[in-house]
Parts: structure tokens; C-alpha cells; sequence
């Protein structure tokens, strides 16, 4: 798996709006920046959180650090 | 050198496998530096059930994770302890915690590299049953930020 088809997934996951890595090598590894759509409940975040530690995990791409962001509506 | 780290972050679930488990009472980690002389070897038949801390291979972590829930029927159906051979690596394991100000972050641990060492010799019954999983990882932790 490569980089794009890790976001492609990432894309799909409920409450994600955009996802992108930002930094490679970063320090040992790249930073992966998710942004969350701005209507997502607040009772939903761990769960997209938790899906998308999964999906990376599960990818084995070196992703050093998930740097979450919102957006405003 | 160990240091023990205990998160002052409430712990909101465990993913053991395909299994999210959310009956947490407790989870602590132990992070070990691998330096100079250290080995980080993967676990193989041979030692296997060793009991941790009684070999020398240093691991990068031992995350001790008590549940209030019974993982062993499912821990067992999918070799994550094995009785007759090495435990399987965990398909995947992450820890959920949540802040005072009611944020939560991921932390993922490198999943191939993640066995199960050892389970409480008995459940306690704290209450209500409890059952403290130990298990053994090195590689890459991946944090994520408070959301």
C-alpha cells in the first residue's frame, strides 16, 4: 500500500473530510493531517478517531504522528 | 533502564485484534529504551510463554491493560494465546484515552510486532470480574493529537 490509497481509505471513514501528509520524515516517519468535518457530533469523534488509528495501523505506512484539525462550517 | 509511565489520561478502549474492548479499569505502559547492547528480537516458539522479564530480550514496551470484561474466549479463538504453539501477533492494537477537558487521542502500537506475554493466573472479582492482559510490543508508537 502507498500513500494515496492509505488516504483514499482514510477518506471514506465517517467524519473525515480530508486527509494529507504534510511532512515526510517527520522525524522518523511523516505526519499525517486528518481534518474533521465540521457538522460531526462530538460523541462521534473517538470512534473516526479509533477507525482511522486502525486503518493506518493496518496500512503499515510509517505515520509518525495523526494531527487532527477542524474546519469551520 | 524502565521507566513506568502511567497515563494520567483516562483510558476509553482497547483494540486487542478485531476486538474493541471498553470495560478498561486500568491500562499502563512501560516503555524501555533499546540502547546500546540491547537486542529487540521477534518471539518464536522457544520462548514464547517465557514469563516477562525473565529473558534477555528487551522489548521497547509492555502495555498492562485490565478489563472488566472476559477477552479470554476470544483472545484464545484467535491465537492471541495459544496453547500449543507461539501466540499470534495482534491483527492490530490501539489505545483510545480521553482528557480532563473531554478530548480523546489514539495511541497505536506496532501491531506485527505485538504479542500477548502473559494474562492474570485467575479473574478477580473486584466487584465484577477483571482479567489484566500483559503484552509485549517494540517498533513505532504512533500518537495522535487531542480532538
Amino acid at each position: 500500500m502507498d500513500f494515496s490509497e492509505l488516504i483514499k481509505q482514510l477518506e471514506t471513514v465517517e467524519g473525515v473530510a480530508k486527509a494529507e501528509v504534510t511532512v515526510k520524515a517527520f522525524p522518523a516517519g511523516d505526519l499525517l493531517t486528518v481534518t474533521i468535518k465540521p457538522d460531526m457530533e462530538r460523541e462521534k469523534i473517538t470512534a473516526m478517531q479509533l477507525q482511522v488509528a486502525i486503518t493506518v495501523s493496518v496500512s503499515k505506512m510509517p505515520v509518525a504522528f495523526i494531527e487532527y484539525k477542524t474546519v469551520e462550517a | 533502564m524502565v521507566d513506568t509511565l502511567i497515563s494520567a489520561n483516562g483510558p476509553v478502549s482497547i483494540t486487542i485484534g478485531a476486538t474493541t474492548y471498553t470495560s478498561i479499569v486500568t491500562i499502563a505502559d512501560n516503555f524501555q529504551a533499546v540502547g546500546g547492547g540491547d537486542m529487540v528480537e521477534a518471539q518464536t516458539v522457544g520462548n514464547n510463554h517465557s514469563p516477562v522479564d525473565w529473558m534477555n530480550k528487551p522489548k521497547e514496551c509492555i502495555v498492562i491493560a485490565t478489563l472488566a470484561a472476559d477477552v479470554m474466549p476470544a483472545l484464545l479463538t484467535a491465537t492471541y494465546v495459544n496453547m500449543t504453539g507461539a501466540n499470534t501477533a495482534l491483527s492490530a492494537l490501539v489505545v483510545t484515552e480521553k482528557n480532563t477537558a473531554g478530548l480523546t487521542r489514539t495511541v497505536t502500537y506496532t501491531a506485527a510486532n505485538s504479542k500477548i506475554k502473559t494474562t492474570a493466573r485467575k479473574n478477580i472479582l473486584l466487584g465484577e470480574q477483571t482479567i489484566e492482559v500483559k503484552i509485549g510490543t517494540y517498533g513505532t508508537v504512533t500518537y495522535s493529537s487531542w480532538a
